[in-house]
C-alpha cells in the first residue's frame, strides 16, 4: 500500500513528460509513419507545435494510413486526430467521406506551393518522380529530359519503368514532347492515353525491368543493373551517397505530397484543426527536411536559413527546379486508375 | 399402387433398429467425425464461400458479376492467369528432372546418410523466401557472378540476361519447391520393396531397365503427388516472380497484392482468388483421372 | 547363355569340367558381418536336374547362402562355380538364375501376364514368342487364362504360381527359392510342395530350396542340407539324414528325438549293442521307435520306466516317461499298437523295446 502510494504520482508524471505540462488546453492523438517521418516529424511539426499551443500529443505509428482511417471510422471508435496520408489517399478519404472537410479560415492555404492542398488533406513535403541514370554508362553528355529517356539511340542501355502506370503516363507524355501545361489536358483523351502506351510500348524491348518498390529501383541502380529507370529522387540521392554511380534531374519531375489530414469524427477535431494550422509554418518544414529527402510544400522554408544551398539540392521542391516541376494531379488519377492501370497492364503483358 | 403398399409394409421393419435417436445407430459410427468436419469446413469451406461472396458485389456494394467481367474484358488478366500456369509448369518440370534422379539417390542410401540428406534439403526451408530470391538475384544479374565469371573467363562479351525473366523466376521457384518435391517422392521410393527390384535383377534386367519398368512405375503415385502439390503452390506463388521476375513476370498472386493494397478492391481480388481456385480445382480434377484411367488400364491388362 | 532345356534332362557332360558332374560347386563360402558369422566355409555341390532342400532355423544362415547364390550378397571368400565356370564376380541379372521370393516379390503395378512374361520381354524376344512361352509356363503352373488378372485380385496360392512361373518361364539352369511356401496355410502349402515337387520331376531344373520347415524338406528334396550358425552341419538325402543323423543338432532338428549319454542308457536299458566307436558318446532313438513289445526276429534292447502323462494327437499318441534313474523322455505310440495303449496311465511302469538297429550312437557336438 505504501509503495503504491508512493510510486502512483511518480507514474503519473512520468506519463505527463511527453506531454507539454504547461497549459494543457487538451490532446491530439497523431497518426503518423513510423522511421524517419516520425523521427522528424516529433523534432519539427508535432513536437513544437503542440508546446506552442498547449496540446498534448498522443503518437501512433502505421504504416497503411488510409486503411487505418477507414478502420478507425468503419468501427465508429474514431482514436486518432491527426494522420499523415498519401496525396492520393488523402484524396480517396474525402471522396469516401472518412475524413473531415479541412477548415482553411484556421489553416492558411496562401502560403503552399499551388496544387499541394485539397478539401481533406494538407501537404506537408513533397518528393518526385524523377529519372536517374548509370554517369558511368553515360559518362560523356548525360541525359536531361524524359525525351532522352524514350531515346534509346542517343543513350542506349537498359532502362527500368514501374509496374504500376502512375507518373510512367505524364513521363511518358513528356517524353514523347508534350509540354508540361498541356500534360493532363493530353491524358484526359483517349489518343492521349494510347500515345503514351505506345511511347512506352517502344521502349519496351529496352526495359528489363519492372520496378514495384523504391528499394528495388533504387538497389537496381546503385548496383549497375540498370543503365536508367524512373523513380524516386530520395533513392537515388541514398544510392549515390552509397556510393553508386548514380545521377538524376529534378528537371520534369513530378511532384506527389504526403499530407496531413482528420478523420470522419476525430474526437479532437477543432484542436487538429489548430495544430495542423500551427504545423503549417515554412520552419518547421524546413527542419522536417532535414530528417528526410522529402522537400517542404512551403516555399518560404528555403528562404529562412534553416536549409542550407548544398542541402537544397537534394530537396524536389527547390524553388531553383520549380520552373521543371511539375505537380501530379491527384484528382485526374483518382478518376481514371482503373482504366489507366489496367490498359497499362495490357501493354504489359503484351 | 399395390407395389408402394407392400414397401410401405416392409419399410418400417427395416427401419425399426435406426429410428432409436436423433442420430441412430447407423449414423453413429460418424459422429465421431463431426469435430473434424466442422474444422474443415471452418477451415477451408468457409474461406472460400466468403471468398465467393466477396466477389459478387461491385464497388457500390450492388450484387454484380463486374468482377468476373472484368476478368474476361481485360486481356493482361488472361496473359497473367497464362504465365502463372505456365512458371508453375515448367517448375514442376524442373523439380521432376532434378528431383527425381536426386530422390532415387537419398532413397537408395542407408538410413543415416538419407537422414542427413533430408536434413540438408529440408535446411533451406527455414530460410526466408526473401533472402533466397535475392541470393539469385546476386548470382544472375547483370553485374552478378555468372556474368562476371564468363565475361572475364572470356566465354561471353556482353552479360547474359539471367535475371529478370521467365528463366530466373523457374529457377528460384524451383529451387524453393525442390525440398516440397522431394519429400513425398522420397517416401515413395523408400516403400518400394526392395525384393521386387532384386527379383528384376534376377530375371536377367539391367540396372536401367529395372529403374525403368519397376522403380519408376512404382514411385509414380509419389511423383505425381509431388508434382501436384508443387503445382498448387507454385500458382499461389508471390515472392520469388516478384524478385527475380522483374515485372517481365507477372503472377496472379501479385496482381492480387496489387488490387488489395493499393485499391482496397476486395471484389476484384476475391474474384481472382475463386477463379484461380476453381482452375486449380479443375486442373486436380483431370490429374485424378488420368490418375484412375491409368490405374484402370494396369488393371485391364494386354490384349 | 540361359541353357534350353525344353524338359529334358540336361546333360551333365559339358565341354571342360566334367570332373565333377556338378551342376553348381560351392566351396569355402564364408560371410561376416561385423561378429557375426552369417557362412562359415560352406560346401554344396549339385548334381544336374538335383532338387536341395536347405533346412535351418532363422538365422542359421540358409537365406544368406541362396542370397549369395543369386549374387545379392558379395560373400567374403570362397567360391561359386556354375558348371565349372566362376559366377562370383557376376552381377545378379548375370547369372541367369530363377529366383522365388519369400514375398513373391511379384510386380504390384503388371498384370500375371505382364510379370510372367517380364524376363522375357527384357530379353528383347519377338512378341508373338513372349506370348506363348508366357501362357505355356501360366498352363503349367495351373494359372491358364489368368494373365489379365491384376496382382491384387490374386490369393496367396495363385501368386506362388505366378512368382514360380516367372522363375521358370525363361527356362534357367538353376531355381532357387527363398521360403517360397512359408506365406501359405498348412493345407495350401503341403498341395504347393507337391505340386513344385511335380514340376521339378517334369522340368529337371536343379534346384536349391531353402526352408525352415523339416516336413518340407522331407517331402521334396533329392537331398538336405540341414544349417546352423552359418555352417552345413550335414547333408544327405531325407532318409539317411533322418534315420542316421551325424550329430546330436541334426537328430534334434529333425523328428522326434530321444538322446541319452552312453553312461545313461547303459543303465536304464538292458541288452544295449556295442558302441561301433570309442568316441561315440551319446545314444539317440527316435521317439516313434520305442515299442510296447519285442520284435519276432530282431535283436531288441529294453527299458523299464513310468509313465508320466498320455496325450492322444490323431495319428498317435505321446507319452512322457521317466527312466528308473529319473531321466524324463518322450516317445511316440503309433496306431498299431492302441490296443496297448489303455495299459499306459499315469503311474504305471511299462516295459519299451528298441531294435538294435534303431539304435544310434552319435558324437558329442563340440
Amino acid at each position: 500500500m505504501a509503495f503504491t502510494k508512493k510510486i502512483m504520482p511518480a507514474l503519473a508524471a512520468v506519463a505527463c513528460l511527453g506531454v507539454s505540462p504547461a497549459l494543457a488546453e487538451g490532446t491530439v492523438t497523431v497518426l503518423s509513419p513510423g522511421g524517419t517521418v516520425f523521427a522528424g516529424g516529433k523534432a519539427a511539426l508535432w513536437g513544437p507545435a503542440g508546446e506552442a499551443l498547449g496540446i498534448a500529443v498522443k503518437e501512433e505509428t502505421t504504416d497503411e494510413g488510409l486503411p487505418a482511417v477507414r478502420l478507425q471510422v468503419g468501427a465508429g471508435n474514431v482514436t486518432a486526430d491527426i494522420v499523415f496520408l498519401a496525396d492520393y489517399e488523402g484524396e480517396l478519404g474525402g471522396r469516401e467521406g472518412i475524413l473531415e472537410p479541412l477548415d482553411y479560415s484556421v489553416i492558411d492555404r496562401s502560403k503552399f506551393l499551388p496544387g499541394t492542398t485539397s478539401d481533406y488533406c494538407v501537404g506537408v513535403y513533397g518528393y518526385a518522380t524523377v529519372m536517374a541514370w548509370n554517369t558511368k554508362t553515360y559518362s560523356g553528355e548525360q541525359p536531361k529530359t524524359w525525351q532522352d529517356f524514350f531515346d534509346v539511340e542517343k543513350f542506349p542501355g537498359r532502362r527500368a519503368m514501374r509496374s504500376n502506370a502512375e507518373t510512367q503516363i505524364e513521363a511518358a507524355l513528356l517524353g514523347d514532347g508534350v509540354p508540361a501545361a498541356e500534360l493532363y489536358d493530353v491524358m484526359a483523351t483517349d489518343e492521349g492515353l494510347e500515345r503514351a502506351l505506345n511511347k512506352i510500348r517502344a521502349l519496351k524491348p529496352h526495359i528489363a525491368v519492372w520496378w514495384s518498390s523504391g528499394a528495388q529501383h533504387g538497389q537496381f541502380m546503385k548496383d549497375g543493373e540498370i543503365d536508367m529507370t524512373t523513380g524516386w529522387n530520395g533513392r537515388f540521392e541514398f544510392a549515390r551517397k552509397e556510393g553508386g554511380a548514380v545521377d538524376y534531374t529534378f528537371n520534369q519531375g513530378i511532384l506527389a505530397t504526403d499530407c496531413l489530414a482528420v478523420p470522419k469524427g476525430a474526437p479532437n477535431k477543432d484542436l487538429a484543426m489548430k495544430m495542423i494550422a500551427e504545423m503549417s509554418n515554412a520552419r518547421s518544414q524546413a527542419e522536417m527536411s532535414k530528417y528526410t529527402n522529402y522537400g517542404p510544400v512551403i516555399p518560404e522554408a528555403f528562404s529562412i536559413g534553416v536549409i542550407d544551398s548544398e542541402a537544397a539540392k537534394v530537396l524536389p521542391t527547390n524553388p531553383e527546379y520549380s520552373d521543371g516541376l511539375i505537380i501530379q494531379n491527384i484528382g485526374w488519377w483518382l478518376d481514371n486508375n482503373d482504366r489507366v492501370k489496367a490498359m497499362y497492364e495490357d501493354m504489359m503483358t503484351e | 399402387m399395390s407395389a408402394s403398399a407392400t414397401s410401405a409394409g416392409t419399410v418400417p421393419a427395416r427401419g425399426e433398429g435406426r429410428l432409436t435417436g436423433i442420430f441412430g445407430p447407423s449414423l453413429r459410427p460418424y459422429l465421431g467425425l463431426m469435430p473434424g468436419l466442422a474444422i474443415v469446413f471452418l477451415c477451408v469451406a468457409l474461406p472460400c464461400l466468403w471468398l465467393l461472396y466477396l466477389s459478387s458485389f461491385d464497388d457500390a456494394g450492388r450484387l454484380s458479376a463486374v468482377n468476373y467481367e472484368r476478368l474476361i474484358d481485360q486481356v493482361s488478366y488472361r496473359r497473367i492467369f497464362v504465365t502463372t500456369f505456365l512458371v508453375s509448369a515448367q517448375t514442376v518440370i524442373c523439380c521432376v528432372l532434378l528431383g527425381v534422379p536426386l530422390a532415387t539417390f537419398i532413397a537408395s542410401l542407408g538410413r543415416r546418410s538419407a537422414a542427413l540428406f533430408i536434413g540438408a534439403i529440408l535446411f533451406p526451408l527455414w530460410t526466408s523466401l526473401l533472402v533466397r530470391a535475392y541470393a539469385w538475384l546476386v548470382i544472375l544479374q547483370r553485374n552478378g557472378l555468372v556474368n562476371n565469371w564468363l565475361m572475364s573467363a572470356g566465354v561471353i562479351d556482353e552479360p547474359l540476361p539471367l535475371a529478370f525473366n521467365t528463366f530466373s523466376t523457374v529457377l528460384g521457384m524451383t529451387h524453393i519447391m525442390l525440398p516440397i518435391f522431394l519429400l513425398p517422392v522420397i517416401g515413395a521410393m523408400r516403400d518400394i520393396d526392395r525384393s521386387l527390384i532384386r527379383a528384376a535383377a534376377s530375371m536377367g534386367a539391367s540396372r536401367t531397365y529395372t529403374y525403368r519398368k519397376v522403380f519408376l512405375p512404382l514411385a509414380l503415385p509419389g511423383i505425381v503427388a509431388g508434382a501436384t502439390l508443387v503445382f498448387v503452390m507454385s500458382l499461389g506463388f508471390y515472392v520469388t516472380p516478384a524478385i527475380l521476375g522483374g515485372g517481365n513476370v507477372q503472377a496472379i498472386s501479385m496482381r492480387i497484392a496489387r488490387s488489395l493494397s493499393t485499391y482496397s478492391n476486395f471484389g476484384a481480388a476475391a474474384a481472382i482468388g475463386v477463379v484461380l481456385l476453381l482452375s486449380t480445382l479443375a486442373l486436380l480434377a483431370v490429374s485424378l483421372l488420368i490418375r484412375r484411367l491409368a490405374q484402370g488400364r494396369a488393371g485391364g491388362g494386354h490384349a | 547363355m540361359a541353357l534350353a532345356f525344353n524338359g529334358a534332362r540336361p546333360s551333365g557332360a559339358l565341354a571342360g569340367h566334367a570332373d565333377t558332374g556338378a551342376d553348381i560347386d560351392i566351396s569355402g563360402l564364408t560371410k561376416t558381418y561385423g561378429d557375426f558369422t552369417a557362412l562359415r566355409n560352406v560346401d554344396l555341390s549339385m548334381r544336374p536336374g538335383e532338387f536341395v532342400a536347405v533346412l535351418g532355423s532363422s538365422g542359421s544362415g540358409k537365406s544368406t547362402l541362396l542370397m549369395a547364390l543369386a549374387g545379392f550378397i558379395q560373400p567374403d571368400s570362397g567360391s561359386i562355380r556354375v558348371r565349372g565356370r566362376e559366377v562370383l564376380g557376376d552381377p545378379a541379372n548375370r547369372r541367369g538364375f530363377g529366383v522365388v521370393f519369400q514375398n513373391y516379390a511379384l510386380f504390384p503395378h503388371m498384370t500375371v501376364f505382364e510379370n510372367v512374361s517380364f524376363p522375357l520381354r527384357l530379353r528383347k524376344i519377338a512378341r508373338s514368342e513372349v506370348a506363348r512361352r508366357t501362357e505355356q509356363v501360366l498352363e503349367t503352373v495351373k494359372l491358364g487364362g489368368y494373365g489379365d488378372r491384376p496382382i491384387a485380385a490374386l490369393s496367396g496360392g495363385q501368386r506362388q504360381r505366378v512368382a514360380l512361373a516367372r522363375a521358370i518361364v525363361y527356362e534357367p539352369q538353376v531355381l532357387l527359392m527363398d521360403e517360397p511356401l512359408s506365406a501359405l496355410d498348412k493345407s495350401l502349402r503341403e498341395e504347393m510342395q507337391i505340386e513344385i515337387r511335380e514340376l521339378h520331376e517334369k522340368l529337371h531344373i536343379t534346384t536349391l530350396y531353402v526352408t525352415h520347415d523339416q516336413r518340407e524338406a522331407l517331402t521334396m528334396a533329392d537331398r538336405i542340407a540341414v544349417m546352423s550358425k552359418g555352417e552345413i552341419m550335414q547333408i544327405d538325402t531325407p532318409e539317411r539324414i533322418y534315420r542316421e543323423p551325424s550329430s546330436e543338432f541334426v537328430a534334434r532338428f529333425l523328428g522326434e528325438a530321444v538322446v541319452f549319454s552312453r553312461g545313461d542308457a547303459g543303465r536304464a536299458f538292458s541288452n544295449l549293442p556295442p558302441a561301433p566307436a570309442a568316441n561315440l558318446d551319446l545314444v539317440m532313438i527316435r521317439g516313434e521307435d520305442f515299442r510296447l513289445e519285442p520284435a519276432a526276429r530282431e535283436p531288441c534292447s529294453q527299458t523299464t520306466a513310468t509313465v508320466a502323462a498320455v496325450v492322444f494327437q490323431g495319428d498317435s499318441w505321446l507319452a512322457r516317461l521317466t527312466t528308473a534313474g529319473g531321466l524324463p523322455f518322450d516317445v511316440r505310440i503309433q496306431r498299431a499298437d492302441s490296443r496297448r495303449v489303455a495299459s499306459l496311465t499315469g503311474g504305471a511302469e511299462v516295459t519299451l523295446y528298441v531294435r538294435h538297429e534303431d539304435i544310434h550312437f552319435l558324437r558329442v557336438d563340440p
